[in-house]
């Protein structure tokens, strides 16, 4: 029972706007023109989807996301934990690094045209953009956040760099890393959002660009109602690894 | 292994020991002193993780195994793979250490413990396993400070007799440092004690062969025991 009443609790903003947006789309064409309705959307959402339209769309930018996310978190956390070998080269890369992550990927995105050409490719690399540089900081970060004294009982009992990382520093920052997997999985799909914003003939972006050059407004809803779902399933997939952190540590901590 | 006139601060300001020599023997030496007087300085020292400002401590290249006052026990590992750490980063791990370990594990009061993780243990249980730690390496020095702390009445005189026992065997120097006077000297061939700011040592004696060959249980009833306690106690009040 209270389960239920909860779960109302959550909808019941959502139910009260959709009532309310309903009712005034209803009773002004302007604002329809402009806003589209709940049931515009819903009903263009159900004839997009069912056509495959809005799927296989939806696959193309989760599969960008994704090969980004994955790319961007793993090769920003290996360069971030190899910082943390060398003070001096981390010293020197910092501001470096710094530079890099503030400039918006929006800024660059005509040139990742010049670079990767318009194909899924570009896509892909504006979402690794996107997000190594969070996770080269973030893994940089959890891995200074080890405890001295654990690191002076590795030193003491002559541990090599290897067992130092694998036993030592990666159990130590997996929070950090999975938190950099997080952040990041909105960024990425931002990143393959933009790229095919900018150029592209599939995928989400791709959709809202050509559908509100047409006034579609409910289609370029329907489609950001995607993203949302999207966003969802990456959020999950995260959670998904967070539940298994401890699996995943021992399983690849212990045996090194 | 020794310890000639070292000196160190943390900052220039104060200095926490000074002028400190001793030769490292073949002896358990239990270092006692006020809380703050630098007996943590003095094994990290003596392990290397400090380096003096002024003096030297020649280790003549000995291995050291080092319990410090809050075990090193990883968060993901359970007892018994923490148990199994030092011996694991020293690549030392064979059948001998394992039925060892299994030995250790019961004679602690552990058995149910194995597969806790740190998380899940009480503290007394944290300093038992990181004595287990530290007693499972082959090592040519051992440090342990503060390693009864927590732990309760019932186990402790089981582990008082297993170290002593050990290092009796190993024939190789153990320094102990415990706030506890009594306990230093149950366990301990010989006693140095530590002056507050700066650290200096203000007594350092080695007993006679028959009391260091009584194991800590018996030692109580050792005609000299009440002596030597009232003389270290007496110096301790003077610090």
């Amino acid at each position: 029972m209270k389960r239920i009443l909860r779960i109302t609790l959550y909808i019941l903003p959502l139910i009260i706007l959709c009532v309310f947006w309903e009712l005034v789309a209803n009773s002004s064409q302007e604002f329809r023109f402009l806003f589209a309705s709940p049931s515009l959307i819903i009903s263009k959402f159900i004839e997009k989807t069912l056509n495959g339209e809005l799927i296989k769309y939806t696959l193309i930018t989760g599969y960008e996301s994704i090969v980004g996310l994955i790319s961007g978190v793993l090769i920003g956390s290996v360069i971030g934990f190899s910082l943390l070998y060398s003070q001096k080269v981390s010293k020197i890369s910092k501001p470096y690094i710094i530079a890099l992550s503030s400039v918006p990927i929006f800024g660059i995105a005509p040139m990742m045209i010049i670079w990767f050409g318009t194909g899924i490719f570009m896509k892909i690399a504006m979402a690794f953009f996107s997000t190594v540089f969070v996770a080269v900081f973030q893994a940089y970060q959890g891995g200074q956040d080890v405890s001295k004294d654990e690191l002076d009982f590795f030193e003491l009992n002559g541990a090599s760099n290897k067992q130092k990382f694998w036993k030592l520093v990666f159990p130590s920052s997996i929070d950090w890393v999975l938190q950099s997997l997080r952040l990041n999985s909105g960024l990425a799909i931002l990143g393959a959002f933009i790229g095919e914003f900018i150029a592209s003939n599939k995928g989400l972006g791709y959709i809202i660009l050509k559908a509100s050059g047409l006034y579609d407004v409910p289609y370029v809803l329907a489609a950001i109602i995607c993203i949302i779902i999207l966003s969802a399933i990456f959020n999950f997939l995260v959670s998904l690894v967070e539940k298994n952190k401890l699996r995943i540590i021992r399983s690849l901590s212990l045996r090194k | 292994m020794i310890f000639k006139n070292v000196s160190f601060s943390y900052n220039s300001e104060t200095e926490v020991l000074k002028n400190i020599s001793f030769e490292i023997d073949n002896k358990t030496i239990g270092i006692i002193g006020k809380s703050g007087c630098g007996k943590t300085t003095l094994l990290n020292l003596i392990s290397g993780l400090l380096i003096p400002d002024e003096g030297k401590v020649n280790k003549n290249g000995k291995d050291i195994a080092y319990l410090s006052q809050k075990p090193v026990l990883l968060q993901y590992r359970n007892s018994f793979e923490n148990a199994l750490l030092g011996v694991e980063l020293r690549n030392k791990y064979n059948d001998q250490i394992a039925e060892k370990l299994d030995k250790l594990f019961s004679l602690f009061h552990l058995n149910d413990a194995q597969k806790l993780f740190p998380n899940e243990l009480s503290g007394g249980m944290k300093q038992r396993v990181g004595i287990v730690q530290t007693l499972l390496i082959e090592s040519d020095i051992y440090l342990l400070d503060e390693p009864f702390n927590a732990t309760d009445r019932n186990t402790l005189s089981r582990i008082e007799k297993y170290i002593w026992n050990t290092f009796k065997e190993k024939q190789c120097p153990a320094i102990i440092v415990t706030h506890d006077i009594e306990q230093a000297l149950l366990i301990s061939d010989r006693i140095i004690m530590l002056s507050s700011n700066p650290g200096t040592i203000v007594f350092d004696r080695t007993y006679p062969k028959d009391f260091c060959k009584t194991e800590p249980a018996l030692r109580k009833k050792h005609p000299e025991f009440n002596n030597y306690l009232i003389e270290i106690v007496k110096e301790f009040s003077e610090l």
